[in-house]
């Protein structure tokens, strides 16, 4: 088992953004975190990478608990950091080097991972962002930036990768790039958190939908089980009823909806 | 024969550096009237802009506080000061300026402090800070003009700028946080 959260609660700021979360994650496998905004997806990504920590609960990393001793342990933390990169969903804060090459370089020196020129020339190549490499990367376009963070991420070759609105930002065809990405990286772990609805069984073969108000899951399974479930899908807000024409007919109905 | 990069922007950073420095001493009208005429003669390429910049960044802040200074001093004493100390603040501050503006379109700042990596990163996160900064308040200015029925005047920029003000604070501590918790999740310690 890669990942086991067990009645997972988190406070921040006096405000309960998770309440008792409970899922695992095993080896290889494509999990889709879906939920409304606000509901604590980043957060509990952010959980996952080690970047907050549970106020109530536990969340164990391959058996181990993943709490700030065992992050303070320089062992424990190079092993992870090296096996588990997160994507941010505000990619700006991921772009601190000053060219897209060293953005790419970035996480490979800090590790000490050999071939670093032939990661950033391998991850450039695939992400298309090799005419970038001499640019610093805050003047890219947005959806460039995406492309580069996504480079720089997989340029440690990670066991686990967690991305947040991984498809934001991302034209189409850079979408289904980072789709046929995902289904060639064999045997690595991968938590998708995302609103797209209309992407989650490309990017995924299990669904994990938390609660609009971060309280708890409220389904744990395949996406085309969801998907089917409209009942739930209403109570989770991802989907709505509203007003539409089909031709010159108008009528209402629900509907998935894409934040984007 | 010209030094190759990044050793040419190193170079022309480190003559900035001695002449600021240098100039930090000068206080004689005549040497700096010097001074200046011959940071133009050098720089005189581009002088327009870097004298427009100069004007805009520096003038403003360097005549007001001299000029508050002088009043205060004529309050405090009952008679004029000599103008020539601040006259000296002000000119040495506006050669200072030129000469900065005038160097940074010379150089490749990136490329220069590429052998100190946390220079470098610094100097980027300033720079993307900046950019993103000012992409709020050009968006928040577009905003205005959007929203409003006729053509903003002073007084609704004016009203609109402590809104904009709370906003660049409030994104530039939450860039802050994210980019710390990025460095750590790549690694950086």
């Amino acid at each position: 088992m890669i990942y086991e959260l067990d009645g997972v609660s988190l406070e921040t700021a006096g405000r309960e953004v998770l309440r008792g979360v409970r899922f695992s994650v095993s080896a290889g496998e494509r999990v889709v975190l879906l939920g409304v905004n606000g509901c604590g997806k980043t957060t509990l990504l952010k959980l996952l990478d080690g970047l907050a920590f549970a106020s109530r609960g536990t969340v164990r990393y391959g058996g181990r608990l993943l709490d700030r001793p065992a992050l303070d342990e320089a062992a424990f933390r190079r092993r992870f950091r090296g096996e588990v990169a997160l994507l941010f969903q505000n990619v700006d804060a991921m772009l601190f080097n000053p060219t897209v090459a060293d953005e790419i370089a970035f996480g490979p020196r800090q590790l000490g991972l050999a071939g670093v020129d032939e990661r950033v020339a391998r991850w450039a190549e695939v992400f298309g962002v090799t005419p970038f490499l001499d640019r610093p990367p805050f003047e890219l376009s947005g959806g460039e930036k995406k492309r580069v963070a996504l480079a720089a991420i997989l340029a440690i070759d990670p066991r686990v990768l967690l991305l947040d609105e991984a498809t934001a930002n991302l034209d189409p065809a850079s979408s289904a790039l980072l789709v046929d990405v995902l289904a060639g990286l064999d045997g690595v772990t991968a938590v998708v958190a995302t609103h797209n609805v209309s992407m989650v069984e490309e990017l995924g073969s299990r669904a994990v939908l938390l609660a609009p108000d971060g309280d708890g899951v409220l389904f744990d399974g395949p996406p085309h089980e969801l998907l089917r479930d409209e009942r739930l899908l209403v109570a989770s807000g991802l989907a709505h009823r509203h007003a539409h024409r089909h031709g010159d007919r108008a009528h209402a109905h629900h509907h998935l909806h894409d934040a984007e | 024969m010209p030094l190759p990069e990044p050793r040419r922007s190193q170079a022309l950073l480190a003559a900035w550096a001695v002449l600021v420095f240098a100039l930090s001493a000068v206080t004689d009208l005549r040497a700096l009237a010097v001074a200046g005429g011959a940071a133009l003669l050098l720089f005189r390429r581009g002088a327009p802009r870097a004298l427009r910049r100069a004007a805009i960044a520096v003038l403003p802040v360097a005549v007001g506080l001299s000029l508050a200074s002088w009043l205060w001093l004529l309050l405090v004493a009952g008679a004029p000061p000599p103008a020539g100390p601040f006259l000296s603040l002000t000119a040495r501050s506006a050669v200072i300026a030129f000469a900065t503006f005038s160097v940074l379109e010379r150089v490749r700042l990136l490329r220069a402090l590429a052998p100190f990596p946390t220079l470098g990163r610094l100097l980027v996160l300033t720079l993307a800070q900046i950019h993103a900064l000012r992409l709020l308040a050009t968006e928040s200015a577009l905003g205005l003009r959007s929203r409003l029925p006729r053509k903003p005047g002073t007084l609704d920029v004016v009203r609109n700028a402590g809104a904009v003000t709370a906003a660049l604070f409030t994104l530039s501590a939450r860039n802050a946080r994210d980019i710390a918790d990025a460095m750590r999740s790549r690694g950086f310690r």
